[in-house]
This record gives structure tokens, C-alpha cells and sequence, in this order.
């Protein structure tokens, strides 16, 4: 490849075929985002309505306020989906450079 | 002012000891390590340790550096003051490694051997074209957020020994900056990242310890957990330890997010993914991590409130976990307590040294000051530079001026700001280009800023939430407007075909 094309800025980005692992990443990284939502979605949910009303009048569950039970259920909940993707849903692939095609640069005036 | 005896004090003094004296063997040996590897990969290695790391290591030094003196004293110091909603905000961070490992973990991983770049900076030098102001405004912004960030954690570390030891606050100084030196200089990243374990180890034995001490307590002194929140509510004054609705949902969702997905705005924990060996040791570091931060951060922040339920009240708000300490458990098992929390002090200090240095040595000298640098020189450069930024932290802690107390407490909001869309856009947007990256990087930072001292300007909430919007809309808006990054980095950064261009790299 010749440094006029590497520093090319006016090429159709689509025209670059994306390394497959690199999809897979993308993919990974969008359900974390939407993961991290949820979780906290559902923990404000818990908090705000079984917390609401007056201190006095909360109930108990195993010592503890119940919106705050809830929440550490959650959270329990959370970790536990968060550790079976990350071992059974999360794909494996090499890390290295061995299957890329790597180009050489041409270089000009000599 | 708490009260330690001195059978504690001795205790806790050999502990201590022989927490130290391991964490020496793992600087000797991870030099010898060091000294195998061959001098013109010595820079490699001592900030990537040969990419080799297995599942353990890389997952609690991801947990670790996330776990520091806030986990151990600032943060049940401020819960005694905001009560169990602050515990509910910081059991957002417990899942840090899912979402620091699987977000950003993997691209990583293939970038840093695609192209060998050993640092956060390096990474988004690279990405956005080599562009100058990109390539100085990162490291700099990293250097002048984090010094200050490493002082406050020496200076509480060395708080703690003071109280828990009786000797002087100068001698902690002295032996966290000799410990420190040790096995993250001589050391580099495999020392940080083998003491890690070691902490981890502590700060486990020391948290359980805490937990069993205090609920233990709580039972035998308070009637147990659901009178003692029954007495607080009926407490005009401390009934918001037990109620959340003291904080707007508004408040707590950005006090969620500055504590949980933006932390992979943070260069010192997202450096672990630099170095871990393959797919299969990340997806275990994800558990490794999920369990032992679950465990450390979920038991330590409700410290706090607990010691508002035991009826406990301190002046001195920093000193809850010492205070739970020698009250709860008996003389022996209080030591651990101690080098739990130096443990999580210390390698959280270790890993921001590393990348302070890296910035400075690699980002700023190799690549803008003497770019023809030997191996040589280099290894003297890193060595030199990491010692030199050790001792400037530490010439702040002795007696830390007013000034850093403001740069702390806009430090990690500060970092998220400018690194958080930069980062993630940048990885995974193929768009996104180096004006899109300076407005994004500047426009977060400033706008943190203006929100920090105008507080009209977070509408009610933590400014980085706010900050995180203007970065991403600087990011999108003109990067639309300006041409997209060259043929050679997309290529490298998405496509399955690239060139290797020397200077790149």
C-alpha cells in the first residue's frame, strides 16, 4: 500500500471488510451497555418503591429494611446472569495476529 | 478520636510486618523475571509483563484497582452521613470487571497486538491518526488528575497506620513509598499485578472479618439489625441512614453511573486488559472479579450505616473502619483489618503509577521529547520517571497542599469525562475521528468543570452525567462534520486486511 492511500481520508468506510472478531466485540459491547441499564433500572425500581413512604413504617425481611433486602437481591441476582454469560454467551477467539493478512507499504521515491 | 490498645498496636505492627516482608519477595522476584527478558523488550515487559497473565491475576487487579482507600475509609465515612443509599450507589461498581472486561476488554486485546501499544494514551493515539493535541491532552490530562488522586490515597493509608500502629504518620509515608517503589518499579506491571493477589487475599480476610465482628456485635449490643434500624427510624435526625427518598432517583442514577459503566473512562483499571493472555482468562477474570468485588465493595460500604445502627457517632468521620474495628473484633484479628485496607491502598496507588509513568515516559518523552530514544535509554527513562513521579507524590503527601483536595474530588468524574466516549466511540464507531476526539475529551473536561463550580449547570445531579452527554454530542456532531479517520487506521482498527506502518507504532 502506498502512503497516499494509507493516509486517504475520502474512501467509502464500508469498503474496509470487518475482521469477524471485531463484530463480535461490538456485539459484546452493546449487550453490556443494555445490561448495565437494566440493572440499574431495576435497582432504582426496587429502591424507590418498596423504600417509599415513611421510615417508621417499613417492613423487615431478615433484619433488614425490605427496599434494601430487595436491592442487595438484585445485585445477587445481577452478578450471578453477569458470571454465566461471561463464561457460557461470551465467544471465545486468538487474540493474536496470526490469521491477519497484513499488507506492506510501499515506499516511494527510493 | 478512637482508642487503640496496644496490644493492637503490637498485633497489628507485625502483621503489618510480614505483610510487607512477602510483598518484597514479590518485587525480588518479579525483577529476576524482568531481567530474563531481553533489553529492547524491556519496555514491553515492564508495562505488559509479556501479555501472559492468567484469569487470577488479571481479575482482582481489575477488582483491586477499583477497590482503594475510598472502599475503606472514605467510603463508611461518608456512609455514616448518607446511609444505606450510598451503600445501594457503590453496589453499582460490584459487576466493574463484567463491564470494564467485556465492553472494551476484548477490542483491546486484539489492538495491543495488532499495533504494541502498551498504554491507555497510546491506544487513543493511535486511533485518532497520531493527531498531536490528542496525543498530548490525554497523557497530561492523566498526570495532573492522578498525582493528586495517588497523594490522597497515601495520605489516608498513612492515617491509618498512624492510628492503628501509634508510630508516625511519616514513618507510614515512608514504608508505603519504600514498598511501593520496590515492587512496582523494580517490579513493573508483574509486580503489581502478583502483589494484587496478595491484597486481594487481605482485603478478603479483612472485610469478612469486619462483616462477622459487626453483625456479631449488632445482635449481642443492639437487639439485632431490624431494632437497631427500628431505633434509627424513630430518630428524627438519623432517619434518612434507612431511607433512600433523601436522594432524588435523578441523583442516585448519576452517582450510579460515576461509579459503575463510566469507570471504563479510568486508565487505571481498564490497564489490566493489556495484559491478560487469552479469551478464555478474561471470561474467568469476569468471575474472578465479580466475586471479590461483589464481596469488598458490597460488605464494606454497608459499613457505614452499620455503624450508625450500633449507635456509634465519631468525630472523625474517616476513622469508622478503625473505630469498627478494634470495637468489634478482638486485638489480633484487628491487624488484619489494617493491611486489608493498605492493601487495597496500595494497589490502587501501584496501578495509576504504572500508568502515570507510562504516560509520562512513553506518551510524552519517547514520542514527543527524544523519539529516536535507545532501548537504553529507555529503560533508564522508565525507571528514572517512575521513581521521580513516586517521590513528588510523596513530597505532597507529607504535607498536601489545599489545592489538591479540589483536584481529587473532580479527579475520577474529571477522567470519565474526558476518556469515557473517546474511548468506547472510538473502539467501536467507525466515524469517529481525532476533531471529534478533541472536542469530545475537551468539551467533557471543561464542561465537568464548569459543572463542578456551578452546580446550577448539573441540574441536581453528579456533573459527569451531564459532561458524559456534551462529550458524546462533541464526538458525534463533528465528527460528522469533518472528514473521517485515514484508510490505514480504520483498516487496522476494523478491517480483517492492514498495512504495518512503522510509525504508527
Amino acid at each position: 500500500m502506498k502512503n497516499a492511500d494509507y493516509q486517504d481520508r475520502t474512501f467509502d468506510l464500508e469498503s474496509i471488510e470487518v475482521d469477524d472478531r471485531f463484530k463480535i466485540c461490538a456485539k459484546e459491547a452493546k449487550f453490556g451497555i443494555v445490561f448495565w441499564f437494566v440493572f440499574v433500572g431495576t435497582l432504582l425500581a426496587v429502591m424507590y418503591t418498596l423504600g417509599a413512604g415513611n421510615p417508621m413504617d417499613y417492613s423487615y425481611i431478615i433484619g433488614l429494611p425490605a427496599w434494601f433486602f430487595g436491592a442487595i437481591c438484585v445485585v445477587l441476582g445481577f452478578v450471578v446472569v453477569a458470571g454465566f454469560v461471561a463464561k457460557k454467551v461470551l465467544k471465545d477467539f486468538t487474540l493474536g495476529t496470526e490469521n491477519d493478512e497484513v499488507i506492506d507499504m510501499i515506499e516511494e521515491g527510493k | 478520636m478512637v482508642e487503640i490498645s496496644t496490644t493492637t498496636k503490637i498485633f497489628t505492627l507485625s502483621i503489618f510486618a510480614l505483610y510487607v516482608i512477602i510483598l518484597l519477595g514479590i518485587g525480588w522476584y518479579s525483577n529476576k523475571k524482568q531481567k530474563n527478558a531481553s533489553l529492547n523488550k524491556f519496555v514491553d515487559e515492564f508495562y505488559t509483563g509479556g501479555r501472559g497473565m492468567g484469569a487470577l491475576v488479571v481479575g482482582l487487579m481489575v477488582g483491586a484497582s477499583i477497590c482503594s482507600a475510598g472502599t475503606f475509609i472514605g467510603g463508611p465515612a461518608l456512609g455514616t452521613k448518607e446511609g444505606l443509599v450510598w451503600t445501594v450507589v457503590i453496589y453499582s461498581s460490584v459487576m466493574m470487571n463484567f463491564f470494564i472486561l467485556s465492553l472494551v476488554g476484548k477490542k483491546i486485546g486484539i489492538m495491543v497486538r495488532r499495533t504494541n501499544i502498551v498504554s491507555y494514551t497510546g491506544l487513543l493515539r493511535d486511533r485518532y491518526d497520531n493527531n498531536r493535541i490528542v496525543g498530548i491532552l490525554a497523557p497530561v490530562a492523566i498526570i495532573i488528575l492522578l498525582i493528586p488522586y495517588c497523594v490522597s490515597q497515601f495520605v489516608g493509608g498513612a492515617r491509618l497506620f498512624e492510628l492503628m500502629t501509634g508510630l508516625d504518620y511519616m514513618w507510614g509515608l515512608a514504608i508505603f513509598g519504600i514498598v511501593i517503589f520496590i515492587y512496582a518499579i523494580f517490579g513493573g506491571i508483574r509486580g503489581v499485578s502478583l502483589s494484587a493477589v496478595l491484597q486481594g487475599f487481605a482485603m478478603t480476610v479483612a472485610v469478612l472479618g469486619l462483616l462477622f465482628g459487626v453483625l456479631t456485635y449488632i445482635n449481642v449490643h443492639n437487639g439485632g439489625l431490624e431494632a437497631a434500624c427500628k431505633v434509627l427510624a424513630a430518630n428524627g435526625e438519623l432517619a434518612h441512614i434507612i431511607d433512600p427518598n433523601h436522594w432524588t432517583i435523578q441523583k442516585t442514577f448519576s452517582f450510579m453511573f460515576l461509579n459503575g459503566i463510566a469507570f471504563i473512562g479510568l486508565p487505571h483499571s481498564v490497564q489490566a486488559t493489556f495484559i491478560y493472555k487469552n479469551t478464555k482468562s478474561i471470561h474467568s477474570a469476569i468471575v474472578v472479579g465479580l466475586v471479590f468485588v461483589t464481596m469488598w465493595q458490597g460488605i464494606m460500604t454497608f459499613m457505614g450505616p452499620a455503624s450508625r445502627m450500633m449507635g456509634m457517632s465519631l468525630n472523625i468521620a474517616d476513622q469508622t473502619t478503625p473505630a469498627l474495628a478494634v470495637t468489634t473484633l478482638p486485638p489480633a484479628v484487628a491487624g488484619v483489618i489494617l493491611a486489608g485496607a493498605v492493601g487495597a491502598i496500595q494497589s490502587t496507588v501501584a496501578s495509576m503509577l504504572l500508568i502515570i509513568s507510562a504516560s509520562a515516559a512513553k506518551d510524552l518523552f519517547k514520542t514527543y521529547v527524544r523519539p529516536k530514544a535507545s532501548n537504553e535509554t529507555m529503560k533508564k527513562a522508565t525507571y528514572v520517571i517512575t521513581a521521580g513521579i513516586l517521590v513528588v507524590i510523596l513530597a505532597f503527601a507529607v504535607n498536601p497542599p489545599a489545592f489538591l483536595q479540589a483536584i481529587i474530588n473532580f479527579a475520577l468524574g474529571g477522567l470519565e469525562s474526558a476518556f469515557f466516549c473517546p474511548l468506547l466511540l472510538g473502539l467501536y464507531w467507525k466515524k469517529a475521528n481525532e476533531y471529534g476526539c478533541i472536542a469530545s475529551m475537551g468539551g467533557g473536561l471543561l464542561y465537568y468543570l464548569l459543572a463542578t463550580i456551578v452546580p446550577s449547570m448539573a441540574f441536581g445531579l453528579q456533573p459527569v452525567v451531564p459532561s458524559c452527554i456534551v462529550s458524546i454530542l462533541g464526538m458525534i456532531i463533528v465528527s460528522l462534520l469533518t472528514p473521517h479517520s485515514t484508510r490505514g487506521t480504520i483498516m487496522r482498527w476494523f478491517g480483517k486486511k492492514y498495512p504495518i506502518y512503522e510509525e504508527v507504532r
